[in-house]
């Protein structure tokens, strides 16, 4: 096993190598990449070549990790699913490329269906437990039903216009209503985004996803939804009205995939519910610049741009440290389960300081990455409340109190995913005996987070780099003004990170000698705490979701003690952590549709009369529907 | 060899190695028969490349369609006389069954490349009854209850298939009588169509169509194939999946070319639309709730052979024919799999299998790979010619019907999808099935199963030009 | 600069002022007014015990939210003269700064694995992200208001009475800041420092466990956040035409009242429901909002 991946991750380095070149040199000179490979043309703009980027470091630290996390793999694998595994993670990350550099809908259909099966494949990783099996197959059933938005795409376009390249894309928006190309690429752009309400897919899938495979879906797939979305957007000269849609669709992705975060036992589906949210941050943002050039509002365009552009590459950098983590726990305690895990900071420390790390990048506090990917969106929202008009002004405010929500809220859901999960006492035993893995595990966790930390630092250096995706995406130049508010805050930062270690080294030099005694924690008189007495992930959650219970869905069972119930018995007290949308909509609509087509079964009777029936059957169908003139 | 590959030649000989394989009595000369007659499908498959359209023994004509499904019955037929033999090793059948076994395939295969041949609708329809009977022997090859119950209800549904067909030509021929149509030959029919008729023909199409739609193995009529296909060694069910369900197109493919010039052409793309649509939500309908491994890949042919109809009806006749190649290599590379894998775990159901992953690696991966065919995603070439069959529907006047056909596919890719993982992953329960694994012999059988499912990849994204043109002719029977 | 030493000057006295306020509406003598600073720094002398449970991050902590609500000083100007620290958007590094104080607080409490803390823990979460969207609406609107987008420029030309700015956009402003201060500092209605059972706390709750240097770290920053907020306060209603002497006066003035107000509001209320919180806290969201539409009608945005 281990040494397959370890080809697949060669090759993946020779990809982010060969390919990452060309996207530099687009950066660096402004010039459009553009190659004939059969008869097709891929192109690749300076936001492509941004993506591409992305995309190589995304592969390859989830590469470098994957070597390690797959060495310790405890069940013996055949030779087929080494190959299928080390195959279909070189082929995520080729189709991953090969959808940002397509110029015409037929490769994009292509390489996003490949995106969709590799992605579906690596998930089938683990698919001897029935949970990962299940949620795989609803993964590739819902990417399917998604892609098909570009399927639809292309027929319309093609008959229309006779291709469908890009450009003849724009001029078919331009020719015909704008929606009816741009809503069903939407549909499979936000499918893949995990966009509300169709991200019920994601949840399930990060949480069944072997830990580096979640890195990457979550880190840079997921991404791509929101490219398809600006990349069309931007093709279909984007309006007021689709910023607003999309804004709106932001925020709720953002609210809604935040809150459940804080509902999760499952520290894996935390994280992946925590990449909704972010994944609306970026949308929402995405919206505010196209509602910022329907306005012809030229800074509050550029900050939005420059918030998504960061919070791509800090979001991508905070999920890999994040669920590699997470992927450390598992491998050390074997659950994902907080309610079993507490106190990891002892046995397992350099896990959990990346966790840690991890935890205050992914909230967007200071000093983080998350901070100055998240402040230019606020500098947009700001920005946008005062603009002179009422229903734009209140776009910002929206916008504003998402973010400020959302923050709280991550901060809820980070410190029970740390809090609950690393520190306090053991629930079990799992964390008692789990120990930190070899030290180049966190290798590629630390690469990624020494690159968040540099963006948080010198965001205003990025940004200049970045000069020429912006400009790309906006086709405006940064105001001078915005690059200083970046720098300063960069340096704000720095100083923060600073003062906090001169502010430590004084205290250990003020309590050097002083007396520290140890004893156990105080329990109000109550010596013989353990760690039951302890909040659990339940528990913690429980008054947000109780505030937010119109978008949550716990189930709860337990059965209350009746007054009359003179000796009770043993009681126990079960909670389901269930998406709302896909528990209350998908589930009953899939059951419904299967319903219908299982009734339909009776016709398989086994009858030879009835077969030969049939024959007559449908030559009168066909005859009455002729007369019917239907046909 | 031009000269002397006349299709004659072609049935003189297949008659002959048919009598030597009944009356030899070793293995080694069944083999060599069957090689011999391989290089004979071969050398005719040449024969008729060389000498496109050119009319032979006045009732045969080979056409690029023609061709190209003569090369596909070479290649499969090859690969299932092969896997025949195997079968037969290892089921330890007598050398007596096998002859007879090797000998109706011979007879099989060789009226399939009478029906592809024909020019003439009378000979199709002779040598597609024809192929029932000699079918019918090799689904009966098991010799037990399932099998001889498959057969007669085949048998017996086939021959009032034809019926029906036959009902359709003598509805053509009043049509034709009218006119100057001197014979029931393609190009006469062709050339009178336009002045015949519209009803009549109309009613004719509606019966050949209902009659051959059990070789094509479509609505309405599709539920004996599911039976024999089921009931049938695997790799005659491969055979019947692909090169037969070739024939059925072959026959109404052309006989939809002869109508399609004349003013009912848009009926015909609805009434095959229509076809189609059943058929592929006949194959999603039970598709939910098969148990048996083998009829879930009979149903998937259903599902395609629905896709290559709404195909034709919508338009994309090279996305049919890429679409049936394509079908024909994937869904034999998985019957022929599923015989193997039936050899290992000796059970068709669902439930009873799972870790075949880890039972036999080699095999899974031919599992997952065809898998992949079947749902047509890259990079196999079943996503182009799939692609190409919706979004054309989807340009058309009838692109609503694509609102129907999209989610009944994502129904049967749900439902195929769920067994053959749980096939390749779910544990076994010990109780069930016995442990066994696959040895190295059984891996390298599974080379053959790869190589097809290699073309399918091929010839979707890699055919040379000159290939994929002799296809778009092929595919355009009157341009 | 004269912001920050202002800054340290109120937080000497403030919770002295409050405290004796409460004393005296009590009818007691009270403690000093620089008690609380003597228990400060009784505290950096004194060792520490802590929970064999804890790990780094419990001692880390205080340090980290110290640093934190001491960077959120350096954003605060006083009146014209310039923040340490000012930049465009510093308001929401502020919030921000807060939010990575309360934090450090939080994954502190829980590292203790006490059910006090985690409780505590939990609502200090929640009310400190439900009371953000009021801050920021608040200041979303003055921003409208002046047209700036720092504190700095903010206060340099906001302030009560000055052009533009009626009493009631104000005195609202002055409401929900002041609110947000109380709940932000832990205060009543939302949390009673003086409450003496665990289950009904909430900031108290979650440092049971912290002692010596690192208490000492807390109470200076729990003094120090309400020293911020009644800066800001005082930010309102420092006229830049005044002398120094003048504001400085005001500015200590406002404090003061502050603190009294706080003391007195502690004397003579009960502390709200836990699960009245949430519903009290979105009432200042409303109030924020309220703010918003008054400020869109003066600028003439929003005509009805």
């Amino acid at each position: 096993m281990r040494l397959t991946f370890m080809v697949a991750c060669v090759v993946s380095l020779v990809i982010a190598f060969v390919t990452s070149i060309p996207a530099v040199t687009v950066l660096v000179t402004g010039m459009a990449w553009s190659a004939d490979i059969g008869s097709v043309t891929y192109v690749a703009d300076s936001f492509s070549a941004f993506m591409v980027l992305v995309i190589n470091t995304g592969s390859v630290l989830a590469a470098l990790y994957g070597v390690r996390y797959l060495a310790d793999d405890p069940d013996g694998r055949s030779l087929t699913e080494s190959i299928l595994h080390g195959t279909s993670f070189v082929a995520l990350h080729a189709a991953m490329i090969g959808v940002v550099i397509s110029s015409d809908l037929y490769s994009l259909f292509y390489f996003w269906e490949a995106m969709s099966i590799s992605s579906f494949l690596l998930v089938l990783f683990d698919a001897r437990q029935t949970k990962a099996r299940t949620a795989a197959i609803r993964y590739i059933l819902q990417m399917h039903i998604g892609a098909v938005g570009i399927l639809v795409a292309i027929g319309f376009v093609s008959s229309a216009m006779g291709g469908v390249t890009y450009s003849l894309v724009h001029d078919y928006a331009a020719s015909h209503q704008t929606w009816i190309v741009l809503l069903p690429l939407a549909v499979a752009f936000a499918m893949k985004a995990g966009l509300f309400p169709l991200h019920s897919w994601l949840p399930d899938t990060h949480a069944a996803a072997p830990s580096h495979v979640s890195g990457l879906m979550s880190g840079v797939m997921i991404k791509l939804g929101a490219y398809g979305l600006i990349r069309f957007g931007l093709l279909t000269d984007p309006s007021t009205e689709l910023g607003t849609v999309l804004l709106v669709i932001g925020i709720a992705t953002a609210l809604f995939g935040i809150v459940n975060a804080i509902g999760q036992r499952d520290l894996k589906k935390l994280l992946a519910y925590s990449s909704v949210e972010n994944m609306g941050l970026i949308v929402m943002s995405v919206g505010m610049a196209f509602i910022a050039r329907g306005i012809d509002a030229p800074y509050i365009e550029i900050a939005a741009w420059s918030g998504v552009v960061l919070h791509i590459l800090h979001h991508m950098l905070i999920k890999a440290v994040l669920f590699q983590s997470a992927g450390n726990i598992l491998h050390g305690t074997h659950t994902r389960d907080l309610n079993n895990l507490g106190g990891l900071i002892h046995t397992m420390p350099g896990t959990v300081n990346l966790l840690l790390l991890g935890g205050l990048g992914i909230s967007a506090l200071p000093g983080s990455s998350g901070f100055v990917s998240e402040f230019p969106m606020y500098i947009s929202g700001i920005k946008t409340m005062m603009m002179s008009s009422t229903s734009i002004s209140m776009l910002g405010v929206f916008s504003v109190v998402t973010l400020c929500l959302a923050g709280g809220f991550a901060i809820i859901a980070f410190t029970k995913a740390i809090g609950i999960g690393a520190l306090g006492t053991a629930r079990t035993k799992a964390p008692l005996t789990a120990h930190d893995p070899h030290w180049t595990t966190r290798f590629p966790q630390w690469l990624a987070f020494g690159g968040a930390l540099f963006i948080a630092v010198a965001p205003g250096m990025f940004i200049r780099a970045l000069s020429g995706v912006l400009y790309g995406l906006s086709e405006k130049h940064i105001p001078h003004d915005l690059l200083t508010t970046l720098d300063t805050v960069g340096i704000g930062q720095a100083v923060l990170i600073i003062v906090v270690g001169i502010v430590w080294l004084l205290r250990m030099l003020a309590t050097r000698t002083k007396p520290v005694a140890e004893g156990p924690t105080w329990g109000c008189g109550f010596q013989e705490g353990d760690a039951r007495i302890q909040y659990t992930a339940t528990t913690y959650a429980d008054s947000t979701i109780e505030i937010m219970s119109p978008v949550t869905d716990v189930s709860v069972s337990y059965r209350h003690i009746d007054p009359a119930d003179m000796f009770p018995r043993t009681r126990s007290y079960h909670t389901e952590e269930k998406d709302l949308i896909a528990n209350k909509v998908f589930d009953p609509l899939a059951i419904g549709v299967e319903r219908v087509l299982r009734a339909l079964a009776v016709l398989q009777s086994g009858n030879m009369r009835s077969y030969i029936l049939y024959a007559f059957v449908f030559i009168v169908v066909v005859v009455v529907l002729t007369l019917a003139e239907v046909l | 060899m031009n000269t002397l590959m006349h299709p004659y030649v072609f049935f003189a000989g297949a008659a002959i190695i048919a009598g030597l394989l009944i009356i030899a009595r070793t293995m080694s000369a069944q083999i060599l028969l069957l090689a011999s007659y391989i290089v004979l499908l071969a050398s005719l498959t040449w024969h008729e490349f060389t000498t496109l359209n050119v009319i032979e023994a006045q009732y045969l004509k080979a056409d690029p369609l023609t061709v190209t499904l003569l090369s596909v019955l070479t290649i499969l037929g090859a690969v299932a006389a092969f896997q025949g033999v195997l079968y037969a090793k290892h089921r330890g059948d007598s050398i007596s069954h096998l002859a007879l076994h090797n000998a109706a395939l011979v007879g099989f295969l060789s009226m399939l490349v009478g029906v592809y041949l024909s020019r003439h609708i009378g000979l199709v329809w002779a040598f597609l009854e024809a192929s029932t009977l000699t079918a019918a022997v090799l689904i009966y090859h098991n010799r037990n209850r399932n099998s001889v119950e498959a057969t007669w209800k085949y048998v017996f549904v086939c021959s009032i298939g034809i019926a029906i067909a036959f009902a359709g030509i003598l509805f053509l021929s009043i049509a034709g009588s009218a006119t100057d149509a001197h014979d029931l030959s393609f190009e006469a029919l062709r050339a009178g169509a336009h002045t015949m008729d519209p009803t009549w023909l109309k009613i004719s199409f509606l019966f050949l169509l209902a009659g051959f739609s059990v070789k094509l193995g479509v609505v309405p009529l599709f539920n004996v194939d599911i039976d024999a296909k089921d009931a049938a060694p695997s790799h005659i069910s491969a055979l019947l999946s692909s090169v037969l369900m070739n024939a059925g197109f072959s026959a109404v493919y052309r006989i939809y070319s002869v109508y399609s010039g004349t003013s009912i052409r848009p009926w015909l793309n609805s009434v095959l639309l229509l076809c189609g649509t059943l058929s592929i939500l006949a194959a999603a309908v039970y598709i939910l709730k098969v148990k048996n491994l083998k009829r879930l890949l009979a149903y998937s042919s259903l599902e395609h052979a629905g896709i290559v109809l709404i195909a034709v009806g919508s338009g994309a006749w090279f996305a049919a024919l890429l679409h049936l190649v394509l079908h024909s290599f994937a869904k034999s590379a998985m019957f022929l799999q599923y015989g193997h894998y039936f050899r290992l775990t000796k059970s068709k159901k669902i439930n009873a299998g799972g870790d075949y992953l880890s039972a036999h690696p080699a095999g899974a991966g031919v599992f997952i790979v065809g898998l992949l065919a079947l749902c047509a995603v890259p990079p196999m070439g079943t996503f182009l010619s799939e692609m190409l069959a919706l979004t054309t529907l989807l340009g058309t006047a009838w692109w609503w019907w694509a609102l129907i056909i999209i989610p009944l596919l994502a129904v049967i890719l749900w439902a195929m999808t769920k067994r053959i993982v749980s096939i390749l992953y779910r544990p076994r329960h010990h109780t069930s099935v016995n442990g066994s694994r696959a040895t190295m012999s059984m891996a390298m059988e599974t080379i053959p199963q790869y190589a097809l499912l290699a073309v399918v990849i091929w010839l979707g994204f890699f055919a040379p030009p000159a290939v994929v043109d002799f296809l778009h002719r092929a595919s355009i029977l009157h341009p | 600069m004269i912001a920050l030493v202002v800054i340290l000057v109120v937080a000497l006295f403030f919770i002295g002022i409050v405290n004796r306020t409460k004393s005296l509406l009590g009818g007691r003598v009270g403690p000093g007014l620089f008690q609380h600073v003597h228990d400060v720094v009784r505290l950096f002398r004194k060792g520490a015990v802590i929970s064999t449970t804890s790990s780094i991050v419990f001692r880390l902590a205080p340090t980290i939210s110290f640093v934190a609500i001491l960077m959120a000083c350096t954003l605060i100007p006083f009146g014209t003269q310039p923040a340490l620290l000012p930049f465009q958007y510093d308001v929401v590094a502020f919030a921000y700064l807060l939010a990575l104080s309360r934090f450090v607080m939080i994954l502190a409490a829980l590292d203790t694995g006490s059910p006090f803390e985690g409780m505590g823990a939990n609502r200090e979460g929640i009310y400190g992200m439900l009371v953000e969207p009021a801050f920021f609406v608040v200041f979303g609107s003055l921003a409208i208001l002046t047209g700036h987008t720092s504190f700095t420029e903010l206060f340099s030309t906001l302030h009560v009475g000055s052009g533009g700015v009626s009493i009631l956009i104000s005195v609202l402003a002055v409401y929900v800041i002041l609110q947000i201060a109380m709940i932000e500092s832990s205060r009543l209605p939302i949390d009673d420092p003086k409450t003496h059972l665990e289950l009904t706390m909430i900031h108290e709750v979650m440092i049971l466990d912290h002692s010596g240097f690192d208490l000492g770290l807390i109470m200076v920053s729990s003094s120090m956040k309400f020293a911020l907020f009644g800066l800001l306060l005082a930010n309102f209603h420092l006229t830049p035409s005044a002398p120094l002497w003048l504001l400085l006066i005001i500015a200590f003035g406002v404090n003061i009242v502050f603190a009294m107000t706080v003391g007195a509001i502690e004397s003579f209320r009960a502390r709200n429901r836990m699960k009245r919180n949430p519903q009290f806290i979105l009432t200042l969201t409303s109030v924020a909002v309220l703010i918003y539409f008054s400020v869109l009608i003066l600028t003439n945005k929003l005509v009805l």
